[in-house]
């Protein structure tokens, strides 16, 4: 046995050397034998105990939940040792094997953690990894359901039966047709058992060679499967391992969620403690904080001489350094220091400096009748500067600093020496400058000859043209602004006393704005962005319910705003005929609308009343004039991250002296009145933004709340006994309004403008003073919700329709009344509108349309692959294991027997029919 | 297997015909022949494999022929990364008609991307190998790529025929089974695929001279073949395992590369032909004219083509390496260290195989017990 399991899963069909290997054996065979062979014995054994081989330690392995997880751990074990085995050299070809699926997940993680930093949000950045571990559960999963699963049932053999060899290397029976260990099948059990499987067959139980035909049929259906399971996997396993992720992401959304939500609550409140509750006397400044205190440390290097910066030098420090803070920082901090390090009196000269110089000369003095004689050229104005001595001669000097010693001296430098000092450039004093720049016109001036004109002498005239030249180089822009700066010793200090402060406010800016996103963040699993999708699909639900959205309807409906209207009214009328589904439907939004709330502000009761009054508070028309300090007192997170941004804020400001240069920075930075409505300050940035967030959805939760009451109370005006027809024809307009209302419409008081009168009624009817709910609506909002929504109404009739302010005449007309679309000034804003109005209803049922066709379309589309590739696998069994004519079947050996008993029994009847007539033909022939 | 004609009658003149056929014979008399190692041949045996799988190999498997063998079974192994790749890009552009506007764009931009990457992936696993297998064959002698073309003569086909009808009453004759012989099947295989099975049947004797020389067992040996056959084992693991796991973590750099940059973008403005040239030719122009309009927009459209593939795998080349712009941490640096980790697979998987394989050639150098350059009797 130990002999013949010499075998290998390499694809070899043919070895040559096996017969070399077996004389191998048979050689090391004639060597003494290891001592283990002795133990049992007390005597040398004879020559037969020596060539009797052991008896096989190979077995079939058997299925059990627990037995394969435990054989999934250990054949994980055993790969890592192939791969060591591989590397030392010393691995055999089923450990070498092994080493691809290492290579495998290695890669995979490789692929896995790169993608993560492609994704922003948490989510995706886990689902990549959850991708491949789906990848490789569905390449195990599917053989075993889709291959080997079915053809078990229908074949009665496990194909994918696997066995520990001789060598404890974990094999599958079937994988090499031409090596199939058949001899394990030894029948202690019903599954290894060939006799058992041949019944299941149905090979005639008298069959000669019974159990070789079975492992035949064996063989045959195995291959069959292999090839199947390598035919389906490329579509199985990709849609499977679609599903899989698909599944799983609809169950850990909320979990990441929620997760985040911990952390920020527990990041805010650390930081809290840090800054606020227990404060250190000497804050020592974060890592964070000390790195980007490094870099403007380099940039303000203190030097003894000046140093020159380019522009574009200071853009990207003030970027580095403000990196990821709200946007406004970088570009102040890059303003101020730019005009740090403009000096009034000096310019940084290089060749393109003097270039433009020379340009702007010859631009001037061209059309000149006297100076065109005088432009200049490039080297004039070198000579000019510093006398420029010829190259030969004495050893020059090379160093830059006793180049740029001679030229601040006036000493003369050679031309070489010139083009290394204007190669980094060199400051030099604007009059030096000029003065140069005026001696060398001059001196082509003087080259120039003039020629008498009337009384004027050509002294005079050159002296008057020499006056010419000097006006024109003072006045006309001749000396080029200095492209390039100049970073002085007070600069360097200025920058220096500020970056400590300002890298401490920057980096907890920074720190406060990551832990803001963990909940308010702009970013798919934020809990925000997860209310909207929450609300998003409840509402398509309740408007669209089961699944109505055909692929067909889909098409039609889709980016149709029209349609959807039309059919969302269609739906929403015979949604509120029964109260009960209408009340079910609207504790449904509020049930959203309050979670969201709670989510948001904490969840104790003190918080809960809290957030009501913040509510109230935004319920206040020029509430939309956020003034966050108003905030101040509302709300727990919020609160803290108010307080702060304004603890931060002060630090900065106590930090840095009163008379600072950072003019722009400090405007930006520290929180003040604000000029106008669009220019937002820094440091209630993040507040700012949140609380319109918490509007935006509040809103419009209410508008789908309203808009519903306003189907309610059109149906109830319908059916009631005094119908009113003026007051139906409103609620008609209304339900268009409600729902499909943009912020034009508003605009307009809903195509009202000149029907004042009209539009009073209607504003009494649908926009309530005070609010006006349904009761049926009433009884199924919480009450803090009702406050709210009531709240809104109210406020949306005070801004399209103000006693006190809009009913006045529009300028430009003067015969007709117009109402002026909206008093407040700041509600011009599209944003501040968005916010007032809520979201459109329509508008919301596109999208969630859209999202909810899409995931499902996605979900049909892999599941209908997967099934159909499932079907087809399932049917392929019963074409497979055909039998060849030459087995005989047992159903027909059952038959046979029937037949051959039946006529037996038909003889033995016939002998027994026989015997009663002859008997009577005895009777008969005795009474003859 | 031997197919069961026993019983039956077997039509042996047929078969003694078809076998005494001067090109059978030839075909039966067929060796297993060693190729050399050049791309030409590599690319071959891939083609042949992969084609093979798709057009014969499964054909043979679903009818379960006793034919069908290991070989075949992993040569199928590459249909499921083809067709699962082709399934994936598929649905995704094919899925797009089914979507808004939008949805269409993002579909089609998702399968773009896979592509991509299955391409990037595809391209990285195969030529990595190289960097292992190149450096150890000159550096040891062994080049664990060295195919050959194997040669298997199959089990014959059994053909039953129905006798014809008998025309008197009293004699029925039993089927006929003619044995067929098939052709032989040729495989390309690789020598040194097994360490426990290598082909060193298939090579010249003075193959295992120069793995000895280049090893450092000395010249002019007795029996090269036994003394060359441990370092022989040995390099087979290390280079295998080398290449195996470098070749993988070499196609993620792939997939990190097709992640970065605007692929998509590409493949949507060339691929899609919708940037072809701008010469638009007038109504009444002549064929000349026309054909020539058309010769030199698709001379500019690759010409732009081409330069776009080259600025785009410029730009993703810095993102992968540099991180995008503005990024930090691990993210700057993700793809560097996914770089170095490839690289640093394959050096110390080279460095490993050829110093293992030097110090055995060493080591059974210093422990030989005998003089290999003189003539010696073992009695």
């Amino acid at each position: 046995m130990a002999i013949s399991r010499i075998q290998n899963q390499t694809p070899f069909t043919q070895r040559p050397n096996v017969d070399q290997n077996s004389s191998n054996v048979a050689m090391e065979r004639l060597l003494p034998l290891p001592k283990r062979h002795y133990r049992n014995h007390n005597e040398i054994p004879d020559s037969v105990n020596r060539i009797k081989p052991e008896p096989g330690q190979g077995h079939l392995l058997n299925g059990g939940l627990f037995a394969s997880i435990g054989r999934f751990f250990s054949n994980r074990i055993y790969d890592i040792k192939s791969v060591y085995k591989g590397y030392t050299g010393t691995a055999n070809d089923h450990q070498l094997g092994r080493t691809n699926d290492v290579g495998l997940v290695l890669g995979g993680l490789g692929i896995a953690s790169f993608l993560t930093t492609k994704r922003i949000a948490t989510m995706p950045k886990h689902m990549e990894f959850v991708g491949l571990a789906s990848f490789l559960t569905s390449m195990a999963l599917w053989p075993k359901i889709g291959i080997f699963g079915p053809a078990r049932a229908v074949h009665g053999f496990d194909a994918d039966k696997r066995y520990i060899d001789d060598q404890g290397r974990n094999k599958s029976v079937f994988q090499d047709p031409n090596y199939v260990p058949f001899e394990l099948f030894n029948g202690k059990k019903k599954s290894e058992n060939i006799s058992a499987i041949a019944d299941y067959m149905g090979i005639a139980k008298d069959a000669t060679n019974r159990n070789e035909m079975a492992k035949d049929q064996m063989r045959k259906i195995a291959i069959q499967n292999n090839t199947l399971w390598m035919l389906t996997s490329g579509v199985a396993v990709p849609t499977l391992t679609a599903l899989l992720c698909n599944g799983f992401e609809r169950v850990y959304e909320p979990l990441i969620v929620k997760h985040k939500a911990s952390q920020y609550n527990k990041k805010l409140n650390a930081m809290y403690n840090e800054l606020i509750t227990t404060p250190k006397e000497n804050n020592k400044s974060s890592d964070a904080a000390k790195k980007l205190l490094g870099k403007i440390m380099n940039f303000a290097a203190l030097e003894d001489s000046e140093k020159i910066l380019k522009g574009e030098d200071v853009i990207n420090f003030a970027n580095t350094v403000a990196k990821d803070s709200p946007s406004g920082i970088s570009a102040a901090l890059a303003k101020d220091i730019t005009a740090m390090l403009t000096h009034p009196d000096k310019v940084v000269l290089d060749n393109k400096y003097i270039e433009n110089l020379v340009k702007n000369i010859e631009v001037q003095f061209q059309g000149h009748k006297y100076l065109k004689n005088a432009i200049i050229s490039f080297d004039d104005v070198l000579n000019a500067l510093s006398p420029v001595k010829p190259q030969e001669g004495e050893q020059q000097k090379f160093k830059i600093s006793e180049i740029k010693a001679a030229f601040n001296n006036n000493e003369p430098i050679t031309k070489k020496q010139f083009e290394l000092l204007l190669k980094d450039g060199v400051v030099v004093d604007k009059q030096r400058l000029i003065n140069a720049v005026t001696k060398a016109v001059g001196q082509k001036i003087e080259n120039t000859q003039f020629t008498n004109s009337g009384s004027i002498s050509s002294e005079t005239v050159l002296q008057r043209v020499k006056q010419m030249a000097i006006n024109e180089i003072n006045g006309n822009n001749i000396i080029p602004k200095s492209e390039k700066l100049i970073m002085t010793k007070d600069a360097a200090l200025n920058i220096q006393k500020m970056a400590a402060p300002l890298a401490e406010y920057i980096t907890r800016l920074q720190q406060l704005r990551e832990i803001n996103d963990l909940k308010m963040g702009n970013i798919a699993d934020s809990q925000n962005a997860f209310f909207w999708k929450k609300l998003e699909k409840t509402f398509t639900n309740i408007v669209f319910p089961n699944n109505v959205i055909t692929s067909k309807s889909f098409k039609t409906l889709v980016d149709n705003t029209d349609d959807i209207e039309k059919a969302a009214r269609k739906n929403l009328e015979k949604l509120v005929r029964d109260e009960e589904l209408y009340k079910k439907a609207i504790k449904e939004i509020d049930e959203i609308k309050m979670t969201y709330l709670k989510e948001i502000f904490g969840s104790n009761e003190a918080q809960y009343v809290q957030y009501n009054d913040f509510i109230k508070g935004s319920n206040q028309l020029n509430g939309v004039n956020w003034n966050v300090r108003t905030y101040g007192a509302y709300g727990t997170e919020i609160d803290k991250f108010i307080e702060l941004q304004t603890k931060l804020a002060n630090n900065f400001n106590t930090n840095i002296p009163q008379d600072t240069p950072f003019k722009n920075l400090m405007k930006v930075l520290i929180n003040r009145p604000r000029d106008n409505a669009y220019n937002y300050t820094v440091a209630y940035h993040e507040v700012e933004e949140n609380v319109k967030k918490i509007e935006n959805f509040i809103t419009a939760c209410d508008r789908i709340i309203h808009s519903m009451d306003i189907y309610r109370r059109a149906h109830l005006g319908e059916i009631a006994p005094d119908k009113k027809p003026i007051e139906a024809e409103m609620f008609n307009q209304a339900k268009h309004n409600v729902i499909g209302a943009m912020s034009t419409d508003f605009f307009s008081k809903f195509n009202n403008r000149n029907r004042p009168l009209v539009f009073k009624d209607y504003m009494n009817l649908i926009y309530c003073e005070n609010g006006y709910l349904d009761n049926a609506t009433k009884q199924a909002l919480q009450k803090e919700s009702r406050y709210t929504v009531e709240g809104w109404i109210d406020k949306t009739r005070r801004l399209l329709f103000n006693d006190h302010a809009n009913w006045q005449y529009s300028e430009f007309t003067n015969n007709n009344v117009f109402l002026k679309p909206y008093d407040d000034a700041l509600l011009s804003s599209p944003n501040a509108r968005f916010r007032a109005e809520g979201k459109n209803p329509v508008e919301f049922l596109n999208q969630g349309i859209k999202n909810s066709y899409n995931s499902n379309k996605w979900l049909r589309m892999f599941g209908g692959l997967f099934i159909g590739v499932f079907s087809l696998s399932i049917i392929a069994q019963f074409f497979f294991g055909k039998k060849d004519s030459t087995i005989p079947l047992e159903k027909d050996r059952i038959a046979r027997l029937k037949q051959e008993s039946l006529e037996k029994q038909n003889t033995d009847n016939n002998q027994k029919d026989l015997k009663p007539e002859n008997k009577i033909e005895e009777e008969a022939a005795n009474a003859n | 297997m031997i197919p069961k004609v026993t019983g039956d009658t077997v039509n042996y003149a047929a078969v003694r015909k078809e076998r005494n056929n001067p090109a059978q014979q030839k075909k039966e008399n067929e060796e297993p022949k060693v190729l050399s190692s050049s791309i030409k041949n590599r690319s071959k045996a891939g083609f042949h494999r992969t084609t093979n799988a798709f057009t014969e190999y499964w054909v043979k498997g679903l009818k379960g022929d006793i034919n069908s063998n290991f070989y075949e079974f992993l040569a199928m192994g590459r249909v499921p990364y083809i067709l699962g790749s082709a399934t994936f890009i598929g649905v995704f552009n094919a899925a797009s008609q089914f979507f808004d506007s939008r949805g269409m764009q993002q579909s089609k931009k998702i399968g773009l991307k896979l592509a991509t990457g299955v391409i990037f992936y595809a391209l990285a696993k195969t030529l990595s190998k190289d960097l292992i297998t190149r450096p150890v064959s000159w550096a040891t002698g062994i080049d664990i790529e060295q195919p050959y073309l194997n040669v298997v003569y199959p089990f014959p086909k059994v053909i039953t025929r129905q006798p014809p009808k008998p025309n008197d009453k009293n004699g029925s004759k039993a089927p006929v089974r003619i044995i067929q012989d098939l052709d032989p099947q040729y495989q390309y295989q690789k020598l040194w695929e097994s360490g426990e099975f290598p082909r060193i049947d298939l090579v010249k004797p003075e193959f295992f001279d120069k793995v000895a020389k280049k090893n450092g067992l000395g010249e002019n040996l007795n029996s090269a073949e036994s003394e060359v056959k441990p370092i022989l084992k040995n390099v087979i693991s290390t280079a295998t395992t080398a290449s195996r796991i470098s070749s993988f973590l070499w196609a993620a750099c792939g997939v990190a590369l097709a992640a970065c940059g605007n692929w998509d973008s590409y493949y949507d403005t060339y691929l899609s032909g919708t940037k072809l040239g701008k010469k638009v030719v007038k109504k009444d122009a002549t064929f000349k004219e026309k054909m020539g309009a058309k010769l030199s927009n698709i001379w500019q459209h690759t010409v732009e083509g081409t330069k776009a593939l080259k600025d785009t795998f410029k730009t993703s080349a810095k993102e992968f390496y540099f991180g995008a712009p503005g990024s930090k941490g691990f993210k700057k640096h993700a793809g560097k260290a996914l770089l170095f980790t490839a690289a640093g697979s394959t050096i110390f998987g080279v460095a490993n195989t050829i110093i293992r394989a030097r110090n055995m050639g060493k080591n059974l150098c210093d422990t030989k017990v005998i003089d290999d350059s003189k003539d010696s009797m073992v009695m």
